[in-house]
């Protein structure tokens, strides 16, 4: 009974979610598969021709000037809110990249509103004033005639227009490093320093603080003699002890490494080499993703 | 050898403590940092919308004059709210509850002002005031942000300084609780219009 009650409720769930309202979850978003296409265009509004000319000049703004965007028409946004949908699609997918320049313009045909947010990177090239003058002369006469290509094409448009006109507005690919390699270093400063210091106190221990089993007191080295055998150093020391003249001899091999000065220990190499391992992670910067880019609330939006 | 093999385990186990121990130290200080941040960010917006206001009130007055009361209520809430800031390393519930309400006020008084452009048709046609609107309304999204970004900083710091281990350190090096936004008084009903 209890399992037919599930099940009845999430098919009504399902039923809620037919196509043509959109949230964050059930938007397509082609950028994710292919960088050139900014456009998400799922109820087909826009027209093949409206769509390819603005994914180029929306590829050429992320190229030119790291200006990253989503721009998204469809029919019906989730309670009818252009803002809230716009918002949480940006600081859902981090739109904006590094320089936290992320633009989203969301256009909803039949809850006839509109929404041009700006990433926080962005808010000074285009501040709420002008993303509203941009839509009241731009965009607002097309769409009260119902004409969603050409009040498309003259917003992003006009919107270029702004952003190349924009000198300060840096490429994110010349971006310092992130925070999350800061942290990584640290880490690999930590186990470094934490590496020497064993590697020098086994060293001392090694040298000076073997003790006769007798009287206890520390024992001197007499004798030391080493040599090379199969890439180890062989070494053979006799040490002897001041107080009662008692002698032990010891042998052992550590591998032949004439460059780091650790005294050859192979756990420290290894270590070591783990440390390095944190650098490595963040190198390429891939096509096709989003990330690093919030919107705290700038931007202008209405309805007509 | 057997003295040596102790002593080098008690001092890898003392150094991995320190280390655990500082780390977490660190990590509060930085989640307190966090905060302050996210509090300075909400004060910013607040400010940001209290310097829009002589504006607004600039350009409506152009256009109706008759509205004298609604603009002087605007005004008044504006210079008392400024007066109140909080420093973000003294963030008691009372302070914050006593910012909120004089930031409220000025919600209320701009709503009422705006309610009132509605009857003015050239006012809501002039590019300028249309462009205010813009700013205003951007800035009230920025504060809404804000304050839940606010949030975000404090649960993570409180979820930080109560749990098992820290709870312990955070009680000697006095991280105490902070305090969420909750939400406005008024704003949960909706503002009544009278025609």
């Amino acid at each position: 009974m209890k399992r037919i009650l599930y099940l009845l409720l999430f098919f009504s769930l399902c039923s809620t979610a037919y196509p043509g309202v959109y949230n964050v979850q059930n938007l397509p978003i082609p950028y994710l598969q292919d960088e050139s296409k900014h456009v998400s265009n799922p109820d087909l509004i826009l027209s093949q021709e409206t769509v390819s000319a603005l994914d180029s000049i929306l590829y050429k703004m992320e190229k030119e000037k790291g200006v990253q965007s989503l721009l998204a028409v469809i029919e019906s946004v989730e309670n009818g809110d252009c803002y809230e949908f716009g918002i949480s699609l940006g600081n859902h997918y981090g739109i904006g990249s590094k320089a936290n320049t992320g633009l989203v313009i969301v256009l909803a045909t039949k809850d006839r509103c509109y929404y041009i947010l700006t990433g926080e990177g962005l808010e000074g090239t285009l501040p709420d004033a002008l993303c509203r003058r941009i839509e009241n002369q731009k965009m607002v006469p097309f769409l009260e005639n119902g004409d969603w290509d050409n009040a498309m094409l003259a917003t992003v448009d006009a919107l270029y227009k702004v952003i190349s006109g924009d000198e300060t507005l840096i490429n994110e690919l010349r971006q310092s490093p992130t925070k999350k390699q800061t942290s990584d270093n640290k880490l690999f400063m930590l186990v470094f320093a934490f590496v020497v210091f064993l590697a020098i106190y086994l060293n001392y221990k090694n040298q000076h603080n073997h003790v006769c089993p007798k009287c206890k007191q520390p024992l001197k080295l007499v004798r030391s003699n080493k040599y090379q055998r199969n890439g180890y150093i062989h070494y053979h020391q006799i040490y002897c002890c001041p107080k009662c003249g008692h002698t032990i001899e010891k042998e052992h091999d550590e591998p032949y490494d004439p460059g780091t000065g650790f005294g050859g220990r192979s756990f420290s190499g290894g270590i070591f080499g783990g440390g390095f391992g944190n650098y490595g992670g963040s190198g390429g910067f891939g096509g096709g993703s989003f990330g690093g880019g919030s919107f705290g609330g700038g931007g202008s939006g209405g309805k007509f | 050898m057997i003295r040596f093999k102790r002593l080098s385990i008690c001092l890898i186990a003392l150094i991995g403590l320190f280390a655990l121990n500082s780390c977490s130290y660190n990590k509060m200080v930085e989640k307190d940092e966090a905060v302050s941040t996210a509090w300075s960010n909400v004060e910013a917006q607040y400010q940001r919308r209290a310097d829009l206001i002589p504006n607004l009130v600039n350009t409506v007055k152009g256009y109706a004059q008759h509205e004298k009361t609604t603009l002087e209520a605007v005004m008044s809430a504006r210079s008392k709210a400024t007066q109140i800031t909080v420093d973000p390393a003294n963030l008691t519930p009372e302070k914050m509850k006593e910012y909120q309400q004089a930031q409220g006020e000025i919600s209320n008084a701009l709503g009422k002002l705006l309610a009132i452009t509605e009857n003015y048709p050239e006012l809501k046609a002039n590019q300028s005031f249309s462009e205010l609107q813009a700013q205003l309304e951007g800035t009230e999204n920025r504060i809404t942000e804000a304050r839940k970004r606010y949030n975000a900083a404090v649960e993570e710091y409180n979820i930080l300084v109560r749990s098992f281990p820290n709870n312990i350190f955070a009680g000697m090096f006095g991280f105490e609780r902070k305090n969420k936004f909750e939400a406005d008084a008024g704003s949960s009903q909706a503002p009544s219009v009278n025609f």
